[in-house]
């Protein structure tokens, strides 16, 4: 199936996200059912093997949700902003990656700022945006290289970057990166196309912008600009 | 014993539902399409109905409909249980008389069964 309409493509995925659901909320019910013990006793490694189970479901169920909630801007502009600290938030965010990018041979350095940052935001969709700045810079870098992330102060601004050493970004490719659906070609690498897509949209929202520097081969740097706290107008 | 009508068109779905029910004490008819929900509401009048959106021939907002205008079902409680879950989608439903709006992928069966519980009774 051949689709150049963007909005052709919501509607594909918003109906195919509806049958996704339906498959995962049979399997969700199962699950259930079985430790409930609605078919029978179970031991206790078939208990623990169908915990699992009901676990990498309910991660699918949220990693579908949080794509729908990512494709409807209506959904994504339902924002809860608060003062929070950016330094700390970062480092969290950078510490839950570590295991994932020693997997790859990858060296996670996260640059903090000697005074703390403060931000106005919404932590939950900011982690949603920052966790897809560094998942990509995990899945696209090379083996044996390092990602730096670094954080500071400027002019009442927060400026992040996250540098990586992977394949980059064609220059052709660059300006549409933040199209929904958009898919490196350079790499076979899978993923939605909306990753960037929402990232974009949430950083703005937030009255920041983002921007790529990349070359094909050597890298990308992504910078993350988000006002200090008292500059974001409530 | 309390009677259960589920109107859902995915047959997965329906006897998965149906087993749950069964199991948790309650007699259960099943429908799948706009002529199986007219037969069924014929035939014998259920205590609570769970309602698909999606069907083959009729979406569960018309069906809605018809059981709020008919003094023989208007009274009926009937939740919506789909996985749909735009903010259209339920203004729509609750609108039109659901007594709940419940998407599937977010809840367990026997979450489905407490809040059956909670709206008929034991």
């Amino acid at each position: 199936m051949i689709m150049d309409n963007s909005s052709e493509k919501t509607d594909f995925f918003l109906l195919s996200a509806h049958e996704l659901r339906t498959s995962l909320s049979a399997m969700k019910w199962l699950f259930k059912m079985l430790v409930d013990d609605d078919y029978g006793t179970l031991n206790d490694e078939q208990r623990a093997a169908i915990t699992q189970a009901m676990q990498a479901n309910e991660r699918m169920i949220g990693q579908l949700n949080d794509t729908i909630a990512a494709i409807k801007h209506d959904d994504v502009s339902k924002y809860t902003i608060a003062p929070f600290s950016f330094s700390e938030f970062i480092g969290a965010i950078v510490k839950e990656f570590l295991n994932e990018a020693a997997g790859k041979h990858i060296t996670l350095t996260y640059r903090n700022p000697a005074d703390p940052i403060t931000i106005n935001g919404d932590e939950n969709k900011l982690r949603m945006a920052l966790h897809n700045i560094i998942e990509n810079a995990i899945k696209y870098s090379n083996r044996d290289t390092d990602i730096v992330i670094t954080l500071a102060a400027q002019d009442n601004t927060a400026v992040l970057t996250i540098q990586d050493h992977g394949v980059g970004i064609p220059t052709d490719k660059q300006p549409h990166i933040f199209e929904k659906f958009f898919r490196a070609e350079n790499t076979a690498e899978t993923g939605t196309g909306l990753g960037l897509y929402s990232t974009r949209h949430i950083i703005e929202h937030h009255k920041g912008t983002i921007t790529i520097a990349s070359q094909e081969g050597r890298g990308t740097i992504v910078t993350v600009t988000l006002p200090l706290s008292a500059e974001l107008a409530q | 014993m309390k009677k259960i009508l589920t109107i859902e068109d995915d047959a997965f779905l329906k006897n998965i539902e149906a087993t749950k029910f069964s199991k948790s004490g309650f007699e259960v008819a099943t429908a799948m399409t706009k002529a199986d929900v007219d037969h069924s509401l014929a035939t014998s009048t259920p205590d609570i109905i769970l309602l698909d959106m999606m069907l083959p021939d009729v979406d569960g907002y018309q069906i809605l409909q018809n059981l709020k205008a008919n003094d023989a079902t208007k009274n009926i409680p009937v939740i919506v249980f789909s996985n749909l879950s735009s903010d259209t989608d339920v203004k729509k439903m609750m609108d039109a008389g659901a007594a709940a709006f419940m998407v599937k992928s977010n809840f367990t069966l026997d979450e489905i069964v407490e809040k059956i519980h909670e709206l008929i009774g034991a």
